[in-house]
């Protein structure tokens, strides 16, 4: 049986929220009197998500992952969807920090924004935030050298800095504008920014990707030019975001990307793919 | 049995079990894509003197990289034996054309537990030069191997199949020209079926082979029985009085049922003015476990 519920936020909460515990896979089976006992910790005070929420569920036939939607401003609202594994995860409103950390399945969409380190340390699965996103997307949480793992971060706004530092795997598509230190520290994985890019997009990579759409103020001095061409993955990379709803209309297939490697400060493995602008 | 006149003889081809894999080859344009998987299937009609029998299933509107793409189908005598051919072909036809690269096609038409893995991308990778790179998307990993023309994409990792090879059937005709011109209806009427190729120049075999052969370095010869211009000198012709020219079409695919299917509309198609006989080859049931009796496929 499929567990559909609904959650809408009655009023939004002066204190942050540690909103961990609201999951598909904990709301998988459960009645609505089960779902309003649930743990929620507001503030350091221990309170249920009755005492925050009113909720709908409904039973559908046939088997397949449990989905959750939250609706309301849960922007005071931390950890939501984190260590998420499946299921389907909507937030009909925006989101604090550390929404979609450390999930390895599942779906999380938020319509509006996410606060810090989105989809920090994740491992799979897949984040599409229709707003923007605050810094340290897909990011390693200080103190660790490996961020993002695996899945896919779509960010259809702005992101802010140090997107993808330290990611070791996975792909972070940001349509529009990104902060500074884009793939800092990458030792595999991409980043494709769609707006305008920060400074030192790429510093200390060692490996991995950071593509982008739009000419950055300057390609750092540890990176070297190395043709205009064609990159084949482009394609696949394009063909997969048109899938997650996320479309570069100025990169078709046959886009002409120039390549840069770097950063030599760490042996230059990794690249820089800068879509030339047509003449 | 009769169909428009045309005898189907109480007999079935026997086939043989295979290992089969699909590859889809992408590149900038259909013609790229089509010089590529040429190259890729050329010369791979028959495993006794090719290693591997090959052909293009067809276009395919769907490529990983959204790019013109065909399907092709390649069928070995083992897992290792196709992997082997497979590593020289993409190594040697594909990887060398121009803006060119390459995706595992699947068989969702096989059964799980008959699929298995071949890691070509996986492999071929090393043509890189430790400058290979690769990027995982969707689960699946690419290898991007740098080329003189920019780089080339492969998938690390190909489904291989149990898969059915040398389905087949005789078209016995009046003259050359009937037999022709049935052999070709009948390879339209048989290409559109999906999972399946005919891996001889057109679809068509005019030397079928039998086993063995009067001279000991040989293991196949030419199929006396059925030379019309040996009637007269082999007691062990099949061939009546009225038939001048046989051709053959002989079909490899991935499941019993399509290559079952595609003989079905083969030789329906096949069974045209001037032809006398439909007929298979076999070795009595003696040699290949998949049996296609000709007369059942219209049941």
């Amino acid at each position: 049986m499929k567990t559909s519920a609904h959650l809408t936020l009655i009023a939004a909460p002066d204190l942050p929220v540690e909103a961990e515990s609201l999951l598909p896979e904990h709301i998988s089976g459960k009645t609505a009197d089960e779902i309003l006992a649930m743990p929620l910790l507001v503030g350091n005070r221990m309170e249920t998500v009755g005492e925050r929420f009113t909720v709908s569920v409904v039973e559908e036939g046939g088997d397949g992952p449990a989905e959750l939607t939250l609706t309301g401003d849960l922007t005071r609202f931390k950890r939501i969807g984190e260590g998420m594994t499946g299921g389907r995860l909507v937030v009909e409103g925006s989101t604090g920090f550390h929404a979609g950390a450390m999930m390895s399945g599942g779906e999380l969409v938020i319509t509006k924004n996410a606060g810090d380190y989105l989809g920090a340390m994740m491992s799979g699965g897949r984040i599409v935030v229709r707003g923007n996103a605050g810094h340290f997307a897909g990011a390693a949480y200080r103190g660790f050298n490996r961020g993002m793992s695996g899945g896919l971060i779509v960010i259809h706004g702005s992101a802010g800095n140090l997107t993808g530092a330290r990611m070791r795997r996975g792909i972070i598509a940001v349509r529009g504008a990104c902060g500074d230190l884009a793939g800092f520290g990458m030792g595999a994985g991409t980043v494709i920014i769609g707006g305008e890019p920060g400074v030192r997009a790429g510093a200390n990579m060692a490996r991995g990707s950071v593509i982008m759409m739009t000419r950055p103020k300057e390609i750092m001095p540890t990176f070297r030019y190395n043709c205009a061409g064609r990159p084949g993955m482009w394609p696949l990379f394009s063909a997969l975001l048109a899938r997650a709803d996320c479309v570069f209309p100025e990169a078709g297939p046959e886009t002409v990307f120039e390549s840069y490697s770097g950063d030599f400060n760490e042996g230059g493995r990794g690249e820089i793919l800068l879509r030339r602008s047509p003449l | 049995m009769r169909i428009n006149n045309v005898e189907i003889e109480d007999t079935f081809a026997e086939a043989f079990s295979m290992t089969g894999a699909r590859a889809t080859v992408t590149a900038v344009s259909d013609e790229w894509a089509m010089r590529a998987a040429l190259a890729a299937t050329g010369f791979a009609t028959s495993v006794i003197g090719c290693g591997i029998e090959a052909g293009i299933e067809g276009v395919t509107p769907e490529t990983p990289d959204g790019r013109p793409g065909l399907n092709c189908l390649f069928f070995g005598m083992s897992l290792e034996s196709l992997e082997k051919q497979l590593l020289k072909r993409i190594g040697q036809a594909i990887i060398t054309a121009p803006t060119s690269a390459c995706f595992d096609g699947g068989a969702a038409e096989c059964p799980e537990e008959k699929r298995k893995i071949l890691k070509l991308g996986a492999k071929l990778r090393y043509f890189g030069d430790g400058y290979q790179a690769s990027k995982v998307i969707d689960g699946r990993r690419y290898w991007r191997i740098p080329v003189m023309e920019g780089d080339f994409v492969i998938q690390e990792e190909f489904t291989a199949a149990s898969a059915v090879g040398g389905g087949n059937f005789m078209i016995l005709a009046e003259s050359a020209e009937a037999a022709l011109a049935a052999a070709e209806a009948a390879v339209a009427a048989m290409r559109p079926v999906p999972g399946v190729v005919l891996p001889f120049p057109g679809g068509v075999v005019r030397s079928g082979s039998q086993v063995g052969s009067r001279y000991s370095f040989l293991i196949a010869s030419t199929n006396v029985a059925f030379c019309p211009g040996l009637k007269s000198r082999v007691p062990a012709t099949v061939l009546p009085r009225e038939v001048n020219s046989v051709l053959e079409i002989v079909i490899d695919g991935l499941t019993f049922d399509q290559v079952a299917q595609s003989m079905r509309l083969g030789i329906e198609a096949a069974c045209v003015p001037g032809v006398c006989r439909i007929t298979a080859g076999n070795y009595g049931g003696r040699l290949g476990k998949h049996h296609f009796h000709l007369r059942k496929l219209f049941e």
